[in-house]
């Protein structure tokens, strides 16, 4: 009589502590396609910048809180989603003179190494574009989290970094002196868990 | 406009025709009495030649392995016809070998052009390949077909004429080719087939030095597979229309017809202006056609369907 007791207490210590426990060190998001947002923004003759968005966006990460060294981050980006508000410019940079959608339909970044920095993490990793791939570290800014709708945890991060499209053959020679080479990048994103 | 189109543009125009007209001549010697095999050797080369030389001056060499349409054009299905029309040139009498070889260039050139597309790989998971393999297999082989009995017609009428109406005519078709890739949203197709059409009139305009009856066949086969990849990857990785790309493909054919009219056997003097105005009508409606897409205005995007609703947005912290 007294050991079961003594076990149903330890029992009801357990639950009772572990109903109390902090949340997991590692959480894994999906992103949320409808809040998330990849801008671009690149020089047209040298006058005024002509800015661009892809809508069609996936991917997952893993924030570990404990240790963020182990955080990951996977975005996948279909590049004939590409939309610059001017559908026949659209069709042509999908066009081999450009993204060449059909042949590469797809963009990826991959993390290789994340770095716990103020305000959000600085992130290393592989972004593949038209077939190359280069290695490209940025901050990642953000983290906060929210419940929304009711049941759907959320947290959100952005990053702005530069690249040059000459660098993953984007836009050949002909259009060096019509588009600038630097492409400013936004990707702003939110990511759910249940 | 921008600099360096201006230079593809221009360099696309000169340099092409300079250099296969030399080439022709200089195989061509002497121009009195040029030996045929080595004529067809000039034809085929200053062909080539000539095409890559006009695309080399706005555009570096692609890599190996080609990774895009163009590197399959430029690095394996070029210089496979090329490769074959120089065989054909010493196997002159051996016609079912020559034939074969075509047929196998025709059998394989849009595959090689679509290979790793979307169309064909599994891009986002298994079976989401645009076409499934029976699809391909019917599109391919059709497209194969066309590309071959065009070939062979072709080959025919000018086995029947010493005439310069085909070569003629494919200059025209692929400048209506270039001129609606141009105007189309995928322009390296439009310049490659320039400077392949600038290419074939630097091989007629010296030919006209050589002596009278000179042998031209040896341009049908680059000229007509450089026709039918140009207006393929126009149609395929670009926007050009296939409406467009069957008149510009099929336009040369036109010469058949005053062979087909009993009459038109007896144009004797006319029946290469009549050869030349019937092919340019088809390349005129495709420019055309060019010219209405061009002009025709975009029209408004959907509006989209998933947005939240706003009473998620009211309720929102509540």
């Amino acid at each position: 009589m007294q050991k079961t007791v003594i076990r149903a207490s330890v029992a009801a210590l357990l639950t009772l502590f572990s109903a109390a426990a902090p949340s997991r060190a590692a959480d894994t998001y999906s992103i949320d396609p409808m809040h998330t947002a990849i801008v671009f923004k690149i020089s047209h003759i040298g006058l005024s910048s002509t800015f661009g968005t892809f809508k069609q966006v996936s991917g997952k990460f893993t924030i570990d809180s404990d240790s963020p060294s182990h955080s990951k981050f996977e975005l996948t980006i279909k590049t004939d989603s590409i939309d610059t508000f001017n559908a026949q410019r659209d069709a042509h940079l999908k066009t081999p003179d450009f993204f060449n959608t059909k042949q590469f339909p797809v963009m990826t970044f991959k993390s290789t190494g994340v770095k716990a920095i103020d305000d959000g993490f600085e992130v290393t990793g592989d972004f593949t574009l038209h077939g190359t791939t280069k290695s490209v570290t940025f901050p990642l800014k953000g983290g906060k989290k929210a419940e929304f709708p009711a049941g759907i945890h959320r947290t959100g991060y952005t990053a702005e970094f530069t690249l040059k499209r000459s660098e993953f053959g984007v836009g050949s020679a002909k259009f060096a002196d019509a588009l600038g080479d630097d492409v400013a990048i936004t990707v702003s994103f939110e990511g759910t868990r249940k | 406009m921008p600099q360096q189109f201006l230079i593809a543009l221009v360099g696309g125009l000169v340099v092409p025709f300079v250099t296969a007209a030399a080439i022709v001549l200089i195989c061509g010697w002497p121009w009195r009495s040029p030996r045929p095999v080595l004529t067809s050797i000039g034809v085929i080369v200053g062909t080539g030649i000539g095409l890559y030389s006009g695309y080399l001056v706005a555009e570096p060499f692609p890599p190996w392995p080609p990774t895009d349409d163009a590197g399959r054009f430029l690095l394996l299905v070029f210089p496979a016809v090329l490769m074959v029309e120089l065989a054909a040139a010493f196997l002159r009498r051996q016609l079912v070998v020559t034939w074969l070889l075509r047929g196998l260039i025709a059998a394989g050139a849009g595959r090689v052009l679509l290979h790793d597309s979307t169309y064909l790989k599994d891009a986002f998971g298994d079976g989401t390949a645009e076409w499934s393999p029976a699809t391909a297999l019917l599109i391919l082989s059709g497209l194969a077909a066309a590309l071959w009995v065009v070939w062979l017609l072709l080959d025919w009428l000018m086995r029947r004429s010493v005439e310069r109406a085909v070569p003629i005519a494919l200059i025209l078709a692929l400048l209506g080719s270039s001129a609606v890739g141009l105007m189309s949203s995928y322009v390296s197709p439009g310049l490659l087939a320039m400077n392949l059409a600038l290419s074939l009139s630097g091989v007629v305009a010296a030919s006209s030095v050589l002596a009278r009856g000179t042998d031209l066949r040896a341009l049908l086969g680059p000229g007509l597979v450089g026709l039918f990849s140009t207006l393929f990857v126009g149609h395929f990785f670009g926007n050009l229309s296939a409406s467009s790309a069957i008149l510009l493909f099929a336009a040369p054919l036109a010469c058949w017809i005053p062979e087909l009219v009993p009459a038109g056997r007896n144009w004797t003097r006319l029946r290469m202006s009549i050869r030349i105005a019937l092919v340019s009508i088809p390349v005129a409606f495709a420019v055309a056609q060019g010219v209405q897409a061009l002009l025709t205005p975009e029209q408004p995007a959907a509006v989209d369907a998933d947005a939240p609703s706003a009473e998620d947005y009211a309720n929102f912290g509540r």
